[in-house]
């Protein structure tokens, strides 16, 4: 945990297809990916350049590609066993990285969370950050609901697959999840407004197999005495963009009301008594409230709420700044 | 008279580059205050010193003079608990009001009366250091304008930057951390101005063209909606 980060960071680039592993090569050649706001230094290779055998438990890129079967999304690998932060690697060379490229890492020793909060993953952690251009304004906050979304998707999926007992993971709004009361999980997508696009960047950290300092998906199946059945990182990412790329075709189809239904099925939230703080007519004030939360609930408030949390303990809290009318209604006022 | 005018926008623009963000204010000649219905929490009468009144023979040294007067009367009200300041003398009259005095602006401003909206400045934890010299203005404004009206209209036929998305204005990259930029600064196409928050998604806004800062319209922490005007850049 103490560990320094890397004087150069190694960055392996792969591609799924002959596409991306020319793209990967321009990338390579035009010395396109750089950490500058991070000051570090990068060595990108490509995978005929590895000399020596990455450790046994390094993320296995021929088992991802394998399970991988996408059009778009996580096609282009930028693999590091010891990284500072996979979402900088995209952040950083968003306008240079086709869309969907993914960035996995072993270790992660400043992981990016919120108000600048670093997270140290250790190994077992599932740790990735892809990237996304988005044109309309209105929906790009809730691309990081599809993103939630598609990861319970596909534990549920994988669960279903292995045969193994299903995993309860659910959402807590807007951006973590959850397993059995405890943090398994989260989610942090930023973007910059450029040229008018959205460069998004979306994060994921998962706890897949390492069970302190709390729990982990594969404790939750040791405790079920389900020893032999582990979930691979490889299976979980592979088939997380399975599931986000439908999803995200959904979402900018029809927009995040067609994903509502499923979203309050996963979410943790539903009958719970939480005290909403709604901004009040001339904006400068809030207004509280303790109500029940009723499935239709992202519906029914007028200003849009400001901060929620819960009655006891106020565990969770958020932010969502009146979107009534800005969004048609969905999630437009929570 | 006019010529005052001329002043007068020419410290309305120095003063807002000066301190920037602390207060709002407005400038308006021969008591012809048409903002009678702000009710007036406090208020305190200064005299100023008689040269600051001699409209025919207004020298360089004068002007300068007034200018330091003026700022340190904004510099008085923003240290104190005024949030209103008006001085009358002669043909000439300021009033300084800070942002609480100013009335809430109507959410949809009609295009032709958002005046008293564009003098909302932004709020920030410090104020801007010193400027190096106070003589001339900095100011674009080169012809004497006969009312801070028609000074305004000068920024009002620049397009703003607008704002992508609705969420909350943030100046800075963190609570105690400086703004990005501020009036006056010259910034690059592609340097970060602002950030947008929505529903915890942090949405940098870059600028959209090179040029001087001439006038932050958003203000911190609060909420804007898609194509709120956020900052004015002088290319």
């Amino acid at each position: 945990m103490e560990s320094e980060a890397p004087d150069r960071s190694l960055l392996l680039l792969a591609g799924k297809s002959n596409e991306e592993n020319d793209v990967a090569k321009v990338l390579k050649d035009n010395n396109t990916l750089q950490l500058r706001k991070n000051g570090e230094e990068v060595e990108v290779i490509l995978p005929s350049e590895v000399e020596t055998p990455f450790e046994d438990d390094a993320f296995r890129i021929g088992e991802y590609f394998n399970s991988l079967s996408t059009k778009r999304f996580g096609r282009l690998l930028i693999y590091s066993p010891k990284l500072s932060s996979t979402h900088d690697v995209i952040s950083q060379n968003n306008s240079d990285l086709p869309v969907g490229t993914v960035c996995v890492a072993d270790v992660q020793l400043k992981g990016r969370g919120r108000s600048s909060n670093l997270w140290q993953s250790p190994k077992g952690c599932l740790l990735f950050s892809f990237s996304i251009q988005m044109e309309d304004g209105r929906v790009v906050p809730h691309l990081q609901y599809v993103v939630c979304l598609a990861m319970t998707e596909a534990i549920k999926a994988i669960c279903l697959e292995k045969g193994v007992p299903h995993l309860d993971v659910r959402i807590k709004w807007p951006n973590d999840l959850y397993l059995g009361g405890l943090k398994v999980g989260g989610i942090l997508s930023t973007s910059v407004y450029r040229s008018k696009k959205f460069y998004v960047s979306a994060g994921v950290g998962l706890n897949v197999g390492n069970e302190k300092p709390t729990t982990c998906l594969n404790a939750a199946l040791k405790r079920v005495n389900c020893l032999s059945c582990e979930l691979k990182r490889e299976d979980i990412i592979a088939a997380f963009f399975n599931k986000f790329e439908n999803l995200y075709d959904v979402f900018l189809k029809q927009g995040f009301q067609a994903l509502e239904e499923l979203y309050y099925q996963t979410w943790l939230h539903s009958g719970q008594r939480v005290i909403v703080q709604e901004r009040s007519d001339d904006q400068d004030q809030f207004v509280q409230n303790v109500v029940t939360i009723q499935d239709n609930m992202l519906r029914c408030t007028k200003r849009g709420v400001h901060q929620i949390s819960t009655v006891k303990s106020s565990i969770w809290k958020s932010v969502a700044e009146r979107y009534a009318g800005d969004f048609g209604g969905a999630f437009g006022c929570f | 008279m006019v010529f005052i005018g001329g002043i007068l926008s020419n410290i309305v623009t120095f003063v807002k580059t000066f301190l920037g963000p602390s207060v709002a204010f407005k400038v308006a000649l021969g008591g012809s205050s048409n903002n009678s219905a702000t009710p007036i929490t406090q208020s305190e009468e200064v005299k100023s010193p008689s040269e600051t009144s001699s409209a025919t023979s207004v020298s360089e040294e004068a002007i300068s003079n007034f200018i330091s007067q003026v700022s340190s009367l904004v510099k008085l009200v923003d240290s104190r608990d005024i949030v209103e300041l008006q001085l009358k003398q002669l043909d000439c009259e300021i009033l300084i009001r800070k942002k609480e005095a100013l009335p809430q602006p109507p959410a949809p401003a009609p295009a032709q009366a958002p005046f008293i909206q564009s003098y909302h400045v932004p709020s920030i934890q410090s104020n801007a250091p010193p400027p190096p010299a106070l003589a001339p203005a900095p100011t674009p404004i080169q012809t004497p304008a006969p009312s801070p009206a028609a000074a305004k209209s000068a920024d009002l036929s620049l397009p703003p930057l607008k704002s992508p998305m609705a969420g909350t204005f943030y100046r800075s990259p963190a609570p105690s951390e400086p703004a990005f930029v501020k009036v006056g600064d010259k910034v690059q196409k592609g340097q970060v101005l602002c950030i947008i928050e929505a529903m915890k998604l942090m949405n940098e806004i870059e600028a959209d063209r090179s040029g001087t800062i001439v006038e932050v319209v958003a203000e911190d922490g609060k909420p804007v909606s898609v194509d709120t005007p956020l900052f004015v850049i002088k290319p």
